[in-house]
């Protein structure tokens, strides 16, 4: 490694601690929603508090996290230096100074405006140009990786380019897609009445401009998720990837289905019709389709592990897995929770029967567990799996690292599986306060109650992850460098084109981003409805 | 020789084929529900203005609320504005159809009536439409569940669905929630 | 271990592959759908026509 060692260490750092902060509070969010009093607590610091946990676990933990990862996967997969180390720190840089920017908004209570932005709800323009800032130094990234990828490809013509770092390149090319949508809305729409340059919003063109992104954006944060599972954890369970094809293939399904689906994020909006909701509801089933995959070939390469190691039967291979190894561990409680997410998403997604659910605590449960828990879960086991080779240590404890894990799965368990619960009765979201004298809302106290105790498990888990990483400087103990990346039961000499590159797929997502986005989109400019007034959140009263 | 890579993706593209059937069964409960069973998404796609609409037309305030027309039929109209609903309690019959209208002068809004499929955003710039059948008498909630600013919390209403029978519009057609 | 002895292992070992990765991803998927079906039938339908 030459120049990812201090990249992805810096990188990692900056997201862990925006992350630990986050999951404080988080807690108190919890706390000021339950019967029990809370401290501090006024409609201003709540909405404040949100928009902060907000921003910093889904645009500050994962952006850094992943460009931090793909440093690595880069460096480590194609054993190469990275190209331009300099622009990687500037990127840095850049994603530094936007989060300081936007945490500063936030906290001086001018940005209630929730990570997912609202307009008319318009606060301080320093907000969102924190957030630019951090997108834009996920872009110098993007290009890193795909120049990465193309110099390699360069220096070995004909041979495949290695699947953790396609997979990367993968999830970068969809990054840079996806992240147009939101950047519209705010280079067009939010900035300018943020200046005061523009007095009115088209708040429909501005909540499809934001659902272009907000589909494909989970994908982007779930990526390094699959990667661990497809490159790293077949060996670590001592086995072999079972379909290098496969791997290849599912995050090609995942760029294609991903981005033409955000409107089923607006399936209880007025303003679009049932066709393209429908539509992007077929497109939406079409992308559950790499995951099911995913849990086939997943599973058939940890069940040549279970057999290589003596697992006999339909199931004994499970038994028979190394579960000591934090990794292997990660791995299966994240499937579990994998099928947890996956039904409330199904649900989620079902045309009609969004309206079930929709801003309910459903909602929250299900990006919670399949965020939260699936991912999540992984960004720790992968940070335990690499922080050996960027140390220069070995692990101090991996019975510390097992139980903080298990901390965080049963944690995650107990907070969101009463959301569902509770969704379905009715309990709706971004509320700072329950009014528990109304007898239909007293009787879900005891589960809101119940859903505390297990935010409080994962604070608990999420700072003894940071403890478990500070470890690594004080232990004595080098590190052994070992294989990192699986090999297929069959490694494959040559690849198709379009399972080495981009180009055919870019098209392809064109075509469906017009079919499925083109009308939806231009209909504002054609109906060319009412605008809504501009409403700041961020000037004294 | 372990497992050819042909049978590899043999077994893969069997799997796959599972999880398609699987999604289209999915897809097809869907089409029912929507077809037979009439439950769709509310898409009414109907712009009004919200800097006028308190002024003139459907949702001035004297025109909210529960109102039965000539011909029969039950509508109820809705504004959603900062932080309070206006009404904030309506009254609609059980087992009859009813069509909820809502409209929003500021910002975004959304409700929910707590026990049914009632559910839409109120998004400014259009009119949302949502037609139903209210099946048990009772009271229930209908909480703004969208971020709409710091008074979210509070900001709730009541839909009051009595019997078909204690259902009894006035001169003008109106139904409105008693101090009971 | 030479590379005999490892191809015969894993050899050996992929006798039974996928069996039992079918078996489990057939049990998740066919408890999603049910799980699904559940809802739709027991909360969704019940809750009545709206469109």
């Amino acid at each position: 490694m030459t120049h990812a060692r201090n990249l992805t260490l810096a990188h990692l750092w900056i997201g862990f601690i925006a992350f630990a902060i986050a999951l404080v509070l988080g807690v108190w969010q919890m706390w000021s929603r339950s019967p029990l009093p809370a401290p501090f607590l006024t409609a201003s610091t709540y909405f404040s508090s949100v928009t902060a946990h907000g921003t910093a676990m889904a645009y500050v933990l994962t952006t850094f996290m992943i460009m931090g990862f793909g440093y690595y996967v880069a460096e480590t997969s194609l054993a190469r230096p990275l190209p331009a180390p300099r622009w990687a720190w500037i990127a840095f840089w850049l994603g530094v100074v936007g989060t300081v920017m936007a945490v500063i908004t936030i906290f001086s209570g001018r940005a209630a405006v929730l990570f997912t932005f609202y307009p008319p709800l318009v606060g301080s323009v320093f907000y969102y140009l924190g957030v630019v800032l951090v997108v834009a130094a996920s872009w110098i990234w993007c290009v890193l990786m795909i120049v990465a990828m193309g110099q390699w490809k360069r220096a070995n013509p004909g041979r495949p380019v290695p699947l953790a770092m396609f997979a990367t390149v993968a999830n970068a090319v969809m990054w840079l897609w996806t992240t147009a949508g939101v950047a519209a809305e705010l280079l067009f729409q939010v900035i300018p009445a943020a200046l005061g340059l523009k007095a009115q919003i088209d708040v429909g063109l501005s909540r499809t401009l934001f659902s272009w992104t907000l589909h494909a954006i989970v994908y982007f944060w779930l990526i390094p998720a699959y990667i661990a599972f497809y490159t790293m954890v077949p060996q670590a369970a001592g086995g072999r990837l079972y379909s290098d094809t496969m791997g290849r293939l599912t995050f090609v399904l995942f760029l294609i289905y991903s981005l033409p689906v955000g409107i089923h994020h607006l399936l209880m909006d007025p303003e679009q019709s049932n066709a393209f909701k429908f539509l992007q509801v077929a497109l939406t089933a079409l992308v559950s389709v790499p995951t099911l995959l995913t849990v086939f070939t997943i599973g058939a390469s940890l069940e040549i592990a279970g057999r290589l190691r003596g697992g006999r039967g339909l199931f004994g291979w499970i038994g028979a897995l190394p579960w000591e190894r934090p990794l292997m561990l990660a791995t299966g409680l994240s499937f579990v929770m994998l099928g947890f997410g996956g039904f409330g998403g199904l649900i989620n997604m079902s045309y009609g029967m969004n309206a079930m659910v929709h801003n309910t605590s459903w909602v929250t449960a299900h990006f919670h567990l399949i965020f939260g828990g699936t991912v999540v879960i992984m960004y720790f086991a992968i940070a335990y799996t690499i922080w050996p080779s960027l140390t220069g240590r070995a692990a101090p404890s991996l019975a510390a690292q097992r139980t903080q894990l298990w901390l965080w799965f049963v944690g995650m368990l107990v907070m969101t599986l009463p959301w569902h619960y509770l969704g379905l009765l009715g309990q709706w979201r971004r509320v700072a306060t329950f009014n528990y004298a109304d007898p239909i809302i007293a009787a879900w106290g005891p589960w809101v109650i119940v859903s505390l105790v297990g935010g409080v498990l994962l604070l608990v888990s999420g700072l003894y992850f940071v403890y478990n990483l500070l470890q690594f400087a004080v232990t004595r103990e080098a590190h052994v460098p070992a294989v990192l990346y699986a090999t297929a039961v069959h490694p494959p000499a040559r690849v198709p084109a379009a399972l080495n590159g981009f180009r055919l797929w870019n098209v392809l997502v064109a075509v469906l981003m017009v079919l499925a986005y083109g009308y939806p989109l231009a209909q504002f400019f054609v109906i060319d409805p009412p605008g809504a007034l501009v409403h700041r959140v961020d000037q004294r009263r | 020789m372990p497992l050819a890579e042909e049978a590899i993706v043999r077994s893969e593209v069997r799997w796959a084929a599972v999880a398609i059937s699987v999604m289209s069964v999915i897809m097809l409960a869907i089409i029912y529900a929507g077809l037979v069973h009439h439950i769709n998404p509310p898409s009414n796609i109907e712009t009004i203005d919200p800097k006028t609409l308190h002024l003139s037309g459907e949702f001035t305030e004297a025109n909210l609320g529960t109102r039965v027309a000539a011909d029969g039929r039950v509508t109820s109209r809705i504004v959603a504005t900062q932080f309070t609903f206006l009404p904030r309690c309506i009254v609609v019959p059980a087992s009859r159809p009813v069509t909820l209208r809502f409209a929003t002068p500021d910002v975004i809004h959304g409700v929910l009536v707590t026990g049914t499929n009632v559910n839409t955003m109120i998004v400014p710039g259009y009119v949302s439409q949502v037609h139903t059948e209210f099946t048990r008498p009772g009271d229930l909630l209908m909480p703004c569940h969208e971020y709409c600013g710091l008074g979210h919390s509070e900001m709730m209403a009541t839909v009051r669905v009595v019997p078909p029978e204690r259902f009894k519009p006035d001169a003008q057609g109106r139904v409105s929630c008693d101090a009971r | 271990m030479s590379d005999e002895r490892a191809d015969a292992e894993l050899e050996r070992a992929m006798q039974e592959v996928p069996r039992g990765a079918l078996a489990l991803a057939a049990l998740t998927v066919g408890l999603l759908l049910v799980g699904w079906f559940l809802i739709y039938l027991l909360v969704f339908l019940p809750r009545g026509m709206v469109s």
